[in-house]
């Protein structure tokens, strides 16, 4: 249904690479197993008395275990998507379900809540707390939700991204890429189902890159989490099963790639 | 978020920056240690000035000619003296006061006094035997008044310690002769010293028989001739009794003086002293608290710019605690507890400080070699505590809920 409207919106303006055949089926799917659907969703940025249009009516539904790719020049719109998607901000217009809730409407409590159960969120800058050991930044959700034996899951998040020899080191005794790994372990702490990742390689280097693609590959394969990354990088993009290509704060078009 | 996570997370944040929270504290500290010293010191005062009041007995009351209206001063103490030693007597009466245990009627009369070379001038009081007994003055040297000495209007004098030793100081008082207005008294003891000097001396007066006085000064009769006294003296079984007392006395004297309206006398007792004295002091710890309240709130101004940098220089630190999920109450308690945990610690260091700021204080010994007791009683404690965490909550609340208003995205992009 809501891939259906997204279809008449973008209307002839965009080119879909998607043939006609995957697309029925694709909608059929995304009924039943849609974990994301934003429906022509806007982002204003008021700056004084001038208005930025960050985003202007995007429309994309995302399925459960799907792992996709965002790309698009520079302020096309893409961390202003993630942001929206991940639930740090609200959109001006439009709506979005995630997992069958209205989130556009919740309050900063509930959306606090979700982005500490729900999803994982990894940054281009990693985000970490400096002067803090790893294993404290991976407890961090933790102690918004209460968690059990923290110590312990916190252990196994790290040991996922095989860092569990490095816990007690201080964040900014870490390498970019190991800085990454923690912040990917601290986004997996409360088992999300869905992980936003803006330019989650956008620091590193290409064989480092490719470490923590690994790491995404393997939770949305293992585990089929959800994995929604932004990136300026053909390799990187390929990784994912479909790529939305944005610009100017639209959808420009979607590829969805064979593996 | 759980109490002992934010205390630990507190504790981790201040730790950080050690000097910085530790000269934060010390304002709190000074604050509190004012609080407690000054108000531990107006308590011993308090409590010394209101034992040495009670020393005298509380079982006491005066009866004094004229009243006082309860609109203020009517007929000034003593002006018009009403009260004579037939007065007396009927209070006396134990079937009237049933708890008086004593009687001791009094008549002040200011005078020149010389003996030998030396001349003093002093209080001439006009008393009976039972007054010595009744104001716990003993001699020291000789003896006091005699039933014997009042009946005979004999002229024999006891002198207070002060004046003995000025009139006599090589000691040898008792025996002597000494003369006022125009006449020759035999000194026959010497009481011993009460303490306390300055314009409160117990030992600055002579006492001689009160027969003896009023027959000697036509202004202490009446017209009809009766002995006019200035203070009647009644001591009361137990302090309890004081009321009963009170109106005891009054009833008799209203019935002897035909009184229907306003009363001729006033009753008071060392009660009603203690208590307009408790307030002059009570005003006195209000007036010192508050200057280190001021002190206080110094200290509290200072936690609260304190917290604003650090709420400054961890935005960015908010922004990733919001995005992994802390609510706004969650960023609340965090940066509460921490305001909390300086002005609480200030104020547990502030009592240290106040506490060794009243040793201090009554370590020290005045011009008569007396010390000051002071008091830290467990309520200026409490309210020290109590005002401290009073004063991270209150000067805490606007940082915090300034961090906890933060939004995420602003948060995060902060430089
Ligand atoms: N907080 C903000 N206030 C005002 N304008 C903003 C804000 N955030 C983003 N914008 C504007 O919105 C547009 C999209 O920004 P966005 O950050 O989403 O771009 P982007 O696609 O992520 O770019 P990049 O690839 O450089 O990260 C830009 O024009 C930017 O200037
Ligand atoms: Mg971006």
């Amino acid at each position: 249904m809501a891939a259906a409207s997204a279809e008449e919106a973008e209307g002839a303006a965009s080119v879909r690479a998607v043939d006609e055949a995957v697309g029925e089926t694709s909608d059929l799917k995304a009924i039943a197993t849609a974990v994301i659907e934003v429906d022509d969703v806007t982002k204003v940025y008021r700056m004084g008395s001038v208005e930025v249009s960050a985003l202007r009516g995007v429309t994309l539904s995302v399925d459960r275990g799907e792992m996709v790719a965002i790309m698009g020049p520079s302020g096309s719109g893409k961390s202003t998507l993630m942001n929206i998607l991940g639930c740090l901000d609200r959109p001006t217009n439009g709506v979005y379900w995630l997992d069958g809730v209205e989130v556009s409407k919740l309050g900063d409590d509930q959306l606090a809540e979700i982005r500490n159960k729900k999803i994982g969120f990894v940054f281009q800058s990693f985000n970490l707390l400096p002067r803090t050991t790893a294993l404290a930044n991976v407890e961090l959700p933790l102690l918004y939700s209460n968690g059990k034996d923290k110590r312990k899951r916190s252990l196994e998040a790290l040991a996922r991204v095989g860092l569990a020899q490095r816990s007690r080191h201080h964040t900014n005794e870490l390498s970019g890429g190991e800085q990454q790994r923690v912040a990917i372990a601290r986004s997996l702490i409360n088992n999300p189902s869905i992980i936003i990742a803006d330019e989650p390689t956008g620091n590193l280097d290409s064989r480092t890159s490719e470490e923590i693609m690994a790491i995404f590959d393997e939770l949305n394969r293992e585990e089929s989490i959800t994995i929604i990354l932004v990136t300026h990088e053909n390799d990187i993009a390929r990784h994912a099963g479909r790529i939305v290509h944005l610009r100017d704060g639209v959808i420009e078009s979607e590829e969805v790639l064979t593996p | 978020m759980n109490p002992l996570e934010a205390l630990k997370m507190a504790l981790r944040a201040l730790t950080a920056n050690k000097l910085r929270s530790a000269l934060t504290v010390l304002g709190i500290v000074i604050g509190v240690g004012a609080v407690i010293g000054l108000m531990s010191i107006g308590r011993g005062i308090e409590s010394a000035i209101t034992s040495q009041i009670k020393s005298i007995g509380s079982d006491l009351v005066f009866v004094r000619p004229g009243a006082v209206s309860q609109q203020g001063v009517r007929t000034a103490q003593g002006g018009a003296v009403t009260l004579t030693l037939e007065d007396a007597r009927a209070i006396a009466d134990p079937n009237r006061v049933t708890v008086a245990t004593g009687v001791a009627p009094q008549t002040n009369f200011p005078s020149p006094v010389v003996a030998g070379g030396q001349n003093a001038f002093t209080q001439i009081v006009g008393v009976t035997p039972e007054y010595f007994d009744m104001l716990s003055y003993t001699p020291a040297d000789g003896e006091t008044l005699s039933q014997q000495h009042v009946d005979a209007r004999s002229r024999v004098a006891v002198l207070g310690s002060s004046v003995a030793e000025i009139l006599f100081p090589n000691g040898d008082a008792v025996g002597q002769t000494i003369s006022m207005r125009q006449m020759r008294f035999r000194v026959i003891g010497v009481l011993s010293s009460k303490g306390g000097g300055g314009p409160g001396n117990m030992d600055d007066f002579i006492a001689v028989p009160l027969t003896t006085l009023s027959s000697q000064l036509q202004m202490l009769r009446t017209a009809r001739g009766e002995i006019r006294v200035q203070i009647i003296n009644v001591k009361v079984d137990s302090s309890e009794n004081i009321d009963i007392a009170k109106e005891q006395i009054a009833a008799v004297l209203r019935e002897r003086h035909n009184i229907i309206g306003e009363d001729d006398f006033t009753i008071t007792s060392l009660n009603d002293l203690i208590a307009a004295f408790t307030q002059v002091t009570q005003i006195m710890s209000i007036f010192l608290g508050s200057i280190a309240g001021i002190s206080l709130l110094v200290g509290g101004i200072g936690i609260m710019n304190i917290m604003l940098v650090s709420v400054t220089e961890r935005i960015r630190e908010i922004g990733i605690r919001k995005a992994v999920g802390a609510k706004r109450r969650d960023i609340l308690a965090q940066f509460l507890f921490e305001s909390m945990v300086l002005s609480l610690s200030g104020g547990v260091l502030g009592i240290a400080l106040g506490w060794l700021m009243s040793k201090g204080f009554s370590s020290f010994r005045g011009p008569t070699g007396q010390t000051t007791p002071v008091m830290i009683t467990p309520d200026i404690i409490i309210l020290a505590v109590s005002v401290a965490a009073g004063i991270g909550l209150f000067f805490g609340i606007y940082p915090a809920s300034r961090a906890a208003k933060l939004d995420p995205i602003q948060a995060l992009r902060y430089e």
